[in-house]
C-alpha cells in the first residue's frame, strides 16, 4: 500500500541487526517475506510464502491453553508433542498469537512502513559508519516487493546508508535493473543455485533462464558488475558436481564476476519449516575435500572464493 | 611464544594451589606485643618493619624478578587486625575444601595459626565494626539488602606515583620526610600527627630497603651454591638489582621492573589489600625501555618481553583471603591489578609507544588472569595497538578491557582533576577513572544497594517479604498508586534512603580507620600524602573519593517498565495480582510471567523508553550520592558495577515484576539482564551507552558477549573494533568482550530462558539458539567447540 506522503508498506519477516555475513561490515538485514522459488533446502522457509503464517515454537510453549480457548475455529489442539495447528482449518485471524504471552505462537511477518523500517535501520548507523556496513535487503525475494524495496533504498540514500541486495535474480529485469542501479546500492549478492536448468527446475521449482539473463544484463554494465558477488548454496550430490561447478566458474569468468561466496548446506531450516507447518527434506553439505576443490575451481579463474554460512 | 623459563613459571602457577601461611601472622603478633604503646602510625610502621626484617627471603628457580608476600609460592597472609580471628578459626578446616576460592593450609601452619589467633580475639576492625555499626544497618547487611565496605578490609586500591618512585627512589622519600620533620616543631595535635606520620613513613621505607638487601644476600647465597653458570649470573644480577632498587632510582629496565614489583608486593605485606594497580605502566617504564632496548641496545626486545612476563607472573602470586560470603560476591580470587596502556599524554597527544604493544603481547602470551590489561583509546591511538587488543578479544581472552579516553577524562575531572591530570587518568579500582599521576585515592567499595530489594520494599510498603520484617521505608500501599510516577517516586525514596544508610555506615568505618589503621607505605607513595603529612585514610591524597555501586540496575529499569506497561497502561493485571504473582514466585502463574517477560520493553534492546528509565534512575542515584561528603573530606562517587555480588544479592531477592524468578542472580553490572537482550550486540551496546555514562563518576562496567561465529576471521577483528568504536562514539566508558564458549552454549541448552538472546548467525539466516531442535543445537555446539580451538 502506498500512502499519500509517499510512505509505503513492506511485508517484513524480520529485521536482524548485527548481520556480519550479508555484505561488508556490520549490517542490518531486512527480510522481506515472499519468494517465487521453492528451493528444497531453503534456510528461511518461513519467508517463502507471500502471505502471513503462524510460527509455532513448541520449545516456548508453557501449555497454558489460552490459544486453544481463543481459536474460534477450534484449529489448535494439544498433542503429545505439544501444540498443533490444523493449518487447513486456520484462517490466519492471528488472535491466538495475541494471547500467547510466551510467544510460542507468533506471526512470521508484519506489515511495516518504510519509514518504520528506516527507524530501526538508522539505530545502527554508527556501526555502519565505523565498519563500512549498511542495510541489506534479503528475503524471501526482494524483487517480489520491488516498489517498496526501491523506496527503502532511496530513504537509505538520504541518510548516507549503503545497501546490499540479496537476490535470487528471479524477477522482472526492469525492476532488478532499477534497484541495482541506485548509487547507494554497493553490493549485490546474487544467488546461483544451479547452472543446469533441469536440476534447477527439480529443486527450486522454476527455470533458471530468467536468472541467468538477468545476471548477464547486470554484468554488461561494469559499474553494476563490480557490485556483484555470486552466492552458491552447495548441496551435496545436487549442485556440487564437477561439471556443474566448472561451468558456473567459467560463466563467472566470462561475465567478469570477481567474487563468489560458497554456502555449504546446513539443516537449520528444517525446524523452522516444521514450525510453520511444512516438511523439509534433509540434505548434506559437500565434504571438506570437495569444498576445497570447488574453491580451487574458482580461484584458478581469478575469482575470489569465500566460504560462509557454516554453522 | 613463551621462552622455556616463562613456560615453566607459568606451568608452575597453574599447578599450584594458593596457600595460607602463618609466618606473617606470627611475626606481626610478636611485633604487636613488642611495640604497643607507640603513636598509632609509628606502632603500625614498626610492626611492618619487624616483618620485613624477619620474613623468609624466597627466591625461586627461574625467577628474574623477586619478592613474595609470604614465605611460600602463591601464599596468602592472614590479617587479623582487619579480618576477625573468629572466622579464621571457625573456617580453618574449610579453607582447603570450600568450593569458592579454596586455600591449602599445611598442618604445621594450621597449628601455628591456631596457637596465635587467640591473641586477636575481638581486636579486628571487623569485630569493632560489629560493635559500633548501628543495628539496623547490620540487619540490612546480613539480609543482603545493602553492603557497607571497610568493615573487614583496608582502604586499599592504591595506584601509586610510580614515576616518582623510579625517579627519586625510596631513599628520596625518606629524605623528604626527614626534611619535613626537621622543619616542624609541633604546636598542635595536627602538627604532631604529621610528624608521627612522617616518622612512620621513614620506618616503613627503611623496612622495604632492608628486605631488598636481605633478598640480595639470599641471591648471593644461592649464586655461590649454584653450579649452572647461567643461573649463577642471573642470581648475581638479581642481587645487584636488589642493592640498587627500590632504595635508589633504577639504572636499567630490569631494575625498574624489580622496583615496581618490590613496591607492589609491599602493599600486600603491609595490609590485606586488593585492587592495587600498576597505573600507566607504558608511560613510567618507557624511559627505561627506550634506553635499554632502543637507544643503547643493552637488551633485546625479546629479553625485555621475558622480564616483563616474569613480573606479570609475580602479580599472579598475591592474594587477599576472603570469607565465604565475599568469596561468592567476588568470585575467582580477583585482585584487580590493572595495568594501563595507551591513551594520551597530559598535553593531549598520543601516549602509546612500543612498550604499550609489548605489554599487550605479554598478556597475549601468558593468558593469565593477572594483571588485567586496560587499553585506553583516544583519537590518535594507533590502529595497530587497538587491533591487537581486538585480536586478543576475538580469541576469547576477554582481555584487554577497552576504555574511552573522552568519557574517562570527564569522569576524572569530576573527581577534581585538572585537565592535564584528567588526560593522565588511570584506573583506581577496576574500571574507575581517576585523575592521574598517582595522586588519587578511590577508597574501596563504600557499598552496594540491592535494587531487587528496593522493588520488593515498594511492593510491600517497606516490608521485606523474605523475612516479614519492616526493613525499608513505608512508602505507601502500592495498590493505591495512580500512575508509574508514584511507583518511581516510592522507589527513589527507598533507594536514596538506603544509600544514605551506607554513607552513615561508611563514614563511621572511615573514622575508625583514621584512628586505628592508617596505611603508611601505600600513603607515602601516593601523591599528596607526604606533602600534607596525612595518610590516604585522613584524606592526604590529592584527590579523594569513595565509590558507591549498585546491583540489579537492569532489573530495576525492566521492572519499572513492566509495571508501567502491564499494570498502568495496558491494565493486563492489577497491582495486587502482580504482587501476588511475585510473592508466590509465579507458581501456577507462568502465563503472567511470560507476559511480564515478553510484552514490556527490556533494557539492552536499544529501546529509548526503557533505556530512559534506566538513565533516569541511575542519574538520580548519582546526583544524590555524588553530592555527599565522606568522613575524610572527599566525596562519594557512583558507578554501575556489581562484581559478582549480583549472585548473593539475587539469592535473597524474590520474584520481580520483570519476570525474574526468586533466587536467580540479578543482572551483571551494566549489562542487561541475562537472556533479555534479544536484538544482538549492537542494540545492547546502544542501550548501555544511552545511560549517559560521563556523569557517573565511577563509570559503568560492561561485559558484552559474542558468538564466536559472529566475529570470526579477519573481518571479525573489524567487527569487534567497530562495536567498540561505536560504543565509544555514543559515550561509553568501558567495554570488555567475551566471545562465547562451548560451555555457554551447553548451559543455554540446559537453561534456555537465560540465553534467549543467543543468536545463531549464518549467512542470510537467523535463528535463536534456544528455538532450535536439540539436534541442531548439538551441531552448533560441536562446531563451535571446533572453531574455538583454533
Amino acid at each position: 500500500m502506498i500512502y499519500q506522503n509517499g510512505d509505503i508498506e513492506l511485508f517484513v519477516g524480520n529485521i536482524q541487526k548485527f548481520s556480519v555475513e550479508d555484505g561488508p561490515g556490520i549490517r542490518t538485514t531486512v527480510f522481506l517475506k515472499g519468494c517465487p522459488l521453492r528451493c528444497a533446502w531453503c534456510h528461511n522457509p518461513e519467508m517463502i510464502r507471500a502471505d502471513q503464517q503462524i510460527m509455532a515454537s513448541r520449545a516456548n510453549c508453557i501449555g497454558c491453553g489460552s490459544c486453544i480457548k481463543e481459536c474460534h475455529l477450534g484449529a489448535i489442539e494439544m498433542t503429545e508433542e505439544g501444540i498443533a495447528i490444523d493449518r487447513e482449518t486456520c484462517d490466519l485471524c492471528m488472535e491466538c498469537t495475541k494471547v500467547c504471552f510466551a510467544e510460542a505462537l507468533r506471526p512470521v511477518a508484519k506489515k511495516m512502513l518504510v519509514s518504520d523500517v528506516m527507524e530501526v535501520v538508522l539505530q545502527d548507523k554508527g556501526f555502519y559508519d565505523n565498519t563500512g556496513g549498511g542495510l541489506t535487503i534479503s528475503g524471501g525475494e526482494v524483487l517480489m516487493q520491488a516498489v517498496g524495496a526501491e523506496t527503502l533504498i532511496r530513504e537509505a540514500a538520504k541518510e548516507g546508508i549503503g545497501v546490499c541486495l540479496d537476490t535470487s535474480g528471479y524477477g522482472d529485469p526492469r525492476r532488478l535493473m532499477a534497484l541495482a542501479s541506485h548509487e547507494n546500492v554497493t553490493d549485490i549478492l546474487y544467488d546461483i543455485k544451479s547452472i543446469d536448468d533441469e536440476v534447477h527446475q527439480k529443486f527450486t521449482g522454476v527455470s533458471n533462464r530468467q536468472i541467468f539473463e538477468n545476471l548477464r544484463m547486470l554484468c554488461e554494465k561494469p559499474k553494476l558488475r563490480e557490485k556483484i558477488t555470486v552466492r552458491m548454496p552447495l548441496i551435496g550430490g545436487v549442485n556440487d558436481g564437477p561439471s556443474l561447478i566448472r561451468q558456473t566458474a567459467e560463466l563467472c569468468e566470462r561475465l567478469g564476476i570477481g567474487k563468489v561466496t560458497l554456502l555449504p548446506y546446513h539443516d537449520l531450516g528444517v525446524s523452522k519449516a516444521r514450525n510453520t507447518g511444512t516438511q523439509q527434506e534433509i540434505f548434506s553439505p559437500p565434504g571438506e575435500e570437495r569444498l576445497q576443490e570447488i574453491c580451487d575451481e574458482f580461484e584458478a579463474r581469478g575469482i575470489k572464493p569465500e566460504i560462509l554460512g557454516r554453522v | 611464544m613463551l621462552t622455556p623459563r616463562v613456560a615453566r613459571l607459568r606451568e608452575k602457577y597453574f599447578n599450584t594451589m594458593p596457600a595460607i601461611t602463618a609466618e606473617r601472622l606470627v611475626l606481626a603478633t610478636e611485633a604487636y606485643k613488642q611495640f604497643a604503646g607507640d603513636a598509632v602510625p609509628i606502632f603500625r610502621a614498626k610492626v611492618v618493619n619487624h616483618i620485613m626484617e624477619n620474613m623468609t627471603t624466597l627466591i625461586m628457580d627461574d625467577e628474574l624478578i623477586v619478592g613474595t608476600a609470604t614465605n611460600v609460592y602463591r601464599g596468602a597472609n592472614l590479617h587479623p587486625d582487619f579480618q576477625s580471628s573468629s572466622w579464621y578459626i571457625s573456617d580453618i578446616d574449610d579453607f582447603s575444601t570450600r568450593e569458592k576460592d579454596p586455600y591449602y593450609i599445611s598442618p604445621e601452619d594450621k597449628k601455628l595459626i591456631l596457637e596465635t589467633l587467640p591473641y586477636w580475639e575481638g581486636k579486628a576492625m571487623e569485630d569493632i565494626s560489629d560493635q559500633v555499626m548501628p543495628q539496623h544497618i547490620q540487619e540490612l547487611e546480613s539480609d543482603d539488602i545493602i553492603c557497607v565496605g571497610l568493615e573487614n578490609g583496608v582502604s586499599g586500591e592504591t595506584t601509586c606515583d610510580h614515576e616518582k618512585i623510579l625517579t627519586v627512589g625510596i631513599r628520596g622519600y625518606i629524605e623528604e620526610c626527614q626534611k619535613n620533620i626537621d622543619e616542624m616543631l609541633p604546636q598542635t595535635m595536627e602538627d604532631q600527627a604529621k610528624v608521627d606520620f612522617w616518622k612512620a613513613c621513614i620506618i616503613q621505607a627503611e623496612g622495604l630497603i632492608t628486605y631488598a638487601h636481605r633478598m640480595a644476600e639470599e641471591a648471593e647465597r644461592q649464586a655461590a651454591a649454584c653450579d649452572d653458570p647461567v643461573r649463577k649470573q642471573e642470581l648475581l644480577t638479581i642481587a645487584a638489582n636488589c642493592r640498587v632498587v627500590p632504595e635508589n632510582p633504577p639504572q636499567t629496565f630490569m631494575q625498574a621492573l624489580q622496583a615496581v614489583w618490590f613496591v607492589h608486593v609491599y602493599f600486600h605485606i603491609e595490609v590485606c589489600t586488593t585492587a592495587c594497580g600498576f597505573g600507566r605502566f607504558d608511560q613510567y617504564m618507557w624511559p627505561f625501555y627506550k634506553k635499554d632496548v632502543i637507544d643503547e641496545k643493552n637488551i633485546t626486545r625479546e629479553e625485555a618481553l621475558e622480564m616483563l612476563e616474569c613480573m606479570y607472573l609475580k602479580s599472579c602470586e598475591v592474594y587477599e583471603v576472603r570469607d565465604n560470603w565475599y568469596a561468592t560476591a567476588f568470585a575467582g580470587y580477583p585482585m584487580w591489578q590493572i595495568l594501563v596502556v595507551g591513551g594520551q599524554t597530559p598535553d593531549g597527544k598520543d601516549a602509546s609507544n612500543d612498550l604499550s604493544m609489548l605489554c599487550l603481547e605479554a598478556a597475549d602470551d601468558l593468558k593469565t588472569k593477572q594483571p588485567v590489561m586496560a587499553l585506553r583509546i583516544c583519537e590518535d591511538t594507533p590502529e595497530e595497538l587497538i587491533r591487537f587488543g581486538c585480536k586478543m578479544t576475538q580469541e576469547g581472552q576477554a582481555n584487554p578491557g577497552f576504555f574511552n579516553d573522552e568519557t574517562a577524562i570527564k569522569m576524572a575531572m569530576a573527581k577534581g582533576g585538572t585537565l592535564e591530570e584528567a588526560r593522565d587518568w588511570t584506573i583506581v579500582g577496576c574500571i574507575q577513572a581517576a585523575p592521574g599521576g598517582g595522586g588519587a585515592d578511590g577508597s574501596p567499595d563504600a557499598g552496594y544497594v540491592n535494587m531487587g530489594k528496593m522493588i520488593e520494599f515498594v511492593l510491600h510498603n517497606g516490608v521485606d517479604p523474605a523475612t516479614g520484617k519492616l526493613m525499608g521505608l513505608e512508602t505507601g500501599d502500592p495498590r493505591d498508586f495512580k500512575d508509574i510516577e508514584e511507583f518511581k517516586d516510592a522507589l527513589k525514596k527507598q533507594i536514596k534512603h538506603h544509600y544514605g544508610l551506607i554513607r552513615t555506615g561508611y563514614n563511621l568505618m572511615q573514622s575508625i580507620h583514621m584512628n586505628r589503621y592508617p596505611v603508611i607505605f601505600a600513603s607515602m607513595v601516593t601523591k599528596g600524602c607526604v606533602e600534607s603529612g596525612k595518610s590516604v585514610q585522613h584524606g592526604g591524597a590529592l584527590h579523594t573519593t569513595a565509590g558507591m555501586y549498585v546491583t540489579g540496575a537492569s532489573n530495576l529499569a525492566d521492572s519499572i517498565a513492566a509495571v508501567e506497561k502491564c499494570v498502568f497502561e495496558d491494565k493486563d493485571i492489577t497491582m495486587d495480582e502482580l504482587i501476588h504473582a511475585c510473592d508466590t514466585n509465579f507458581e501456577g502463574q507462568e502465563r503472567i510471567r511470560q507476559l511480564l517477560l515478553n510484552k514490556p520493553a527490556k533494557y539492552g534492546n536499544d529501546d529509548p523508553h526503557v533505556d530512559g528509565i534506566y538513565r533516569e534512575m541511575m542519574h538520580f542515584v548519582a546526583d544524590n550520592v555524588q553530592s555527599w561528603a565522606d568522613a575524610r573530606g572527599g566525596h562519594y562517587a557512583f558507578g554501575i558495577d556489581s562484581q559478582t555480588m549480583n549472585i548473593p544479592h539475587g539469592q535473597v531477592t524474590g520474584a520481580l515484576p520483570d519476570g525474574r524468578l526468586a533466587g536467580e542472580p540479578l543482572n551483571d553490572a551494566a549489562s542487561p539482564m541475562m537472556g533479555r537482550d534479544l536484538k544482538g550486540p549492537t542494540a545492547t551496546v546502544k542501550s548501555v551507552a544511552a545511560m549517559d555514562q560521563a556523569p557517573l563518576q565511577e563509570g559503568a562496567l560492561f561485559n558484552l558477549r559474542f558468538d564466536p561465529k559472529g566475529v570470526a576471521g579477519e573481518k571479525g577483528i573489524d567487527t569487534i573494533e567497530g562495536v567498540i568504536r561505536t560504543f565509544f562514539d555514543n559515550g561509553g566508558e568501558h567495554i570488555q568482550i567475551n566471545v562465547v564458549d562451548n560451555e555457554t552454549l551447553k548451559a543455554a541448552q540446559e537453561e534456555p530462558e537465560k540465553y534467549k538472546g543467543l543468536m545463531v548467525r549464518v549467512a542470510g539466516y537467523m535463528a535463536y539458539f534456544t528455538e532450535l531442535d536439540k539436534s541442531a543445537q548439538d551441531t552448533i555446539i560441536y562446531r563451535t567447540a571446533h572453531l574455538s580451538q583454533k
